[in-house]
């Protein structure tokens, strides 16, 4: 990729009318709008928020976070292994993040497991190596993953 | 520690010429909380059709995931500081 482009949200939270807001009894429930017309739910997270105050059907901000470098390495894996030959039928990513503490004691997202399964089709079907050094290059050229200070895992389910 | 989790799909459509990197970048990502966005490479990386302009970039979704922190911090600020003084 070269140059620069932007990619812009909306985020937007109103408060309910009636509920006091100073107590911090309020609903954490905000949503997103993107360019194209998407709006997602979000909410702050039931493990930080008790109910009802946050939204468990929502997405969390975390998850979010999660979501995004999961996406990105996907999408770097699925060009470097067109690339290299190898026809991919399907890829999944059971992926997660702890939200705990960081060097400097603040709460951070400390570390993203990645766990792509990947089916192949076709010959060539690349090794257990092989396949452990594409996920290492699209690591590499995930521009997400350059963008944070977390430590991201990735186990390949074979 | 809190675990947040995610799981992103994608799975190849018939007759696409994948190895010349025509497939498309559709990816749907599903929540525990049961909801489900559809992804997709932003349409300033890939070209469409195999980009999908109405689908939500990953770039995007980290900017969101800032935008939403942010919000929700600032509101618990906000709500601490009008709380101290009220009592003052």
């Amino acid at each position: 990729m070269s140059g620069m482009s932007e990619h812009t949200a909306v985020v937007e939270w109103r408060r309910v009318a009636g509920e006091a807001f100073v107590d911090n009894r309020y609903s954490r429930r905000h949503a997103v709008t993107y360019d194209a017309g998407v709006t997602v739910a979000l909410s702050a997270s039931p493990h930080v928020v008790p109910v009802p105050y946050s939204d468990p059907s929502a997405v969390d901000p975390e998850e979010l976070f999660v979501t995004s470098l999961a996406s990105c390495h996907m999408l770097c894996f699925l060009y470097l292994a067109a690339k290299a030959g190898y026809l991919v039928d399907s890829y999944r990513d059971a992926a997660s993040g702890i939200l705990g503490r960081n060097a400097a004691g603040a709460a951070a997202i400390t570390v993203v497991t990645l766990r792509p399964h990947c089916e192949f089709s076709g010959a060539p079907q690349p090794s257990p190596a092989e396949l452990a050094a594409l996920h290492d290059q699209a690591h590499h050229d995930c521009f997400l993953a350059s963008s944070v200070h977390s430590e991201i895992r990735i186990e390949p389910a074979l | 520690m809190i675990e947040h989790t995610a799981v992103v799909e994608w799975q190849r459509t018939g007759g696409e010429s994948f190895v010349v990197q025509r497939y498309s970048r559709r990816h749907p990502v599903s929540f525990d909380g049961g909801a489900t966005v559809a992804l997709s490479a932003s349409p300033h990386a890939v070209a469409t059709p195999y980009a999908d302009p109405k689908a939500v970039d990953p770039e995007v979704l980290f900017v969101t995931a800032l935008a939403s922190c942010h919000l929700l911090w600032f509101l618990s600020i906000a709500a601490s500081d009008l709380a101290a003084h009220l009592l003052a």
